[in-house]
């Protein structure tokens, strides 16, 4: 399959689950008095989530194949789509338009305040994972579940990786969620 | 459960437009801003507030897969909080500012401006 048109169906397929995700929350969270609680908790939640799969998929040199699928199909497809923008837009002019201008900046700015740091949280969160050990154990992780035939065993990826630094293992609760959730579909997204 | 289907192909398409609109625009930039995000998060609201300014004209289906679908999907609030926070840390604090007042007020604008719009179709 052409590389663009890949790409596309692994953002495409990301984005579908994320968006759906999205909609079932603003269906479960009781909106309260203030209402928007779902968008925010999404929009917040999946600021932290991306920041953190891809400070963790950052390494020096240029993009292994599999940090190229799991940065679509998770990062540009699921957390991209599972957050909004317009939603959050939308809700902030209805609240300027009904005239209640003052609760509007307040979720504005705490939307915004609260992404940033969660961004930068995750930011964080996933340099460690990239560090020493952390890298390996993720790729072996990928490699192990991923269950495809590429040439043999996971031993295979630590030594074709010779940029990542040798280490301790990190446990295997220090994986981004990118290692769970994105290799179901990842096998199965070719042939969308 | 077709809300479900509807939210789904719609945030499909979405994301894959995003996708190819932040390639197309990033493709033709020599220094790096992420004017790809701040344009799909300012155009996907402005076709946001078509959908909900439309309304009733739609039905609930289509504003679903519309609205919640299609520009919930092209539309990203966590990218761009990403790219302002690596902006930040580039030392580009003007740029990051940039990227998230500036996105909201456009948003805001495109908003209001796509209502007004939907509304006007619709009557």
């Amino acid at each position: 399959m052409p590389s663009l048109l890949r790409d596309v169906c692994l953002v495409a397929l990301g984005g579908a689950v994320g968006s759906v995700a999205r909609w079932g929350v603003a269906h479960v969270l009781p909106t309260g008095s203030f209402g928007h609680w779902p968008t925010f908790a999404v929009n917040v939640l999946g600021a932290l989530l991306l920041g953190l799969l891809l400070e963790a998929l950052t390494r020096p040199g240029p993009e292994t194949p599999r940090a190229h699928t799991v940065r679509l199909l998770v990062g540009t497809g699921a957390l991209g789509g599972v957050t909004t923008y317009s939603t959050f837009a939308q809700e902030l002019w209805d609240g300027v338009s009904s005239g209640a201008t003052g609760p509007a900046l307040g979720y504005a700015g705490l939307t915004l305040v609260s992404g940033l740091l969660a961004a930068a949280l995750g930011m964080i969160l996933g340099a460690r994972v990239r560090g020493p050990g952390g890298a390996r154990a993720a790729e072996q992780a990928l490699d192990t579940t991923a269950g495809d035939t590429r040439t043999g065993a996971p031993a295979a990826s630590a030594t074709a990786s010779p940029t990542t630094p040798g280490g301790l293992p990190a446990g295997a609760d220090e994986q981004p969620p990118a290692g769970s959730s994105s290799t179901g579909p990842a096998s199965s997204g070719e042939h969308r | 459960m077709i809300a479900v289907l509807a939210v789904a192909v719609g945030g499909a398409v979405g994301a894959a437009l995003r996708h190819l609109t932040d390639r197309a625009v990033s493709a033709r930039q020599e220094r790096p801003f992420p004017l790809g995000t701040v344009l799909v998060n300012v155009l996907g609201s402005f076709v946001l507030g078509v959908v909900s300014g439309l309304g009733m004209v739609l039905g609930p289906e289509w504003t679903v897969a519309l609205g919640t679908g299609l520009c919930g999907g092209f539309t990203t609030f966590s990218t761009a909080m990403v790219d302002a926070v690596r902006l930040a840390r580039e030392r580009r604090g003007a740029a990051a500012l940039a990227v998230v007042l500036g996105t909201l007020l456009w948003a805001l604008l495109a908003v209001a401006a796509g209502i007004t719009l939907g509304t006007r179709w619709a009557a």
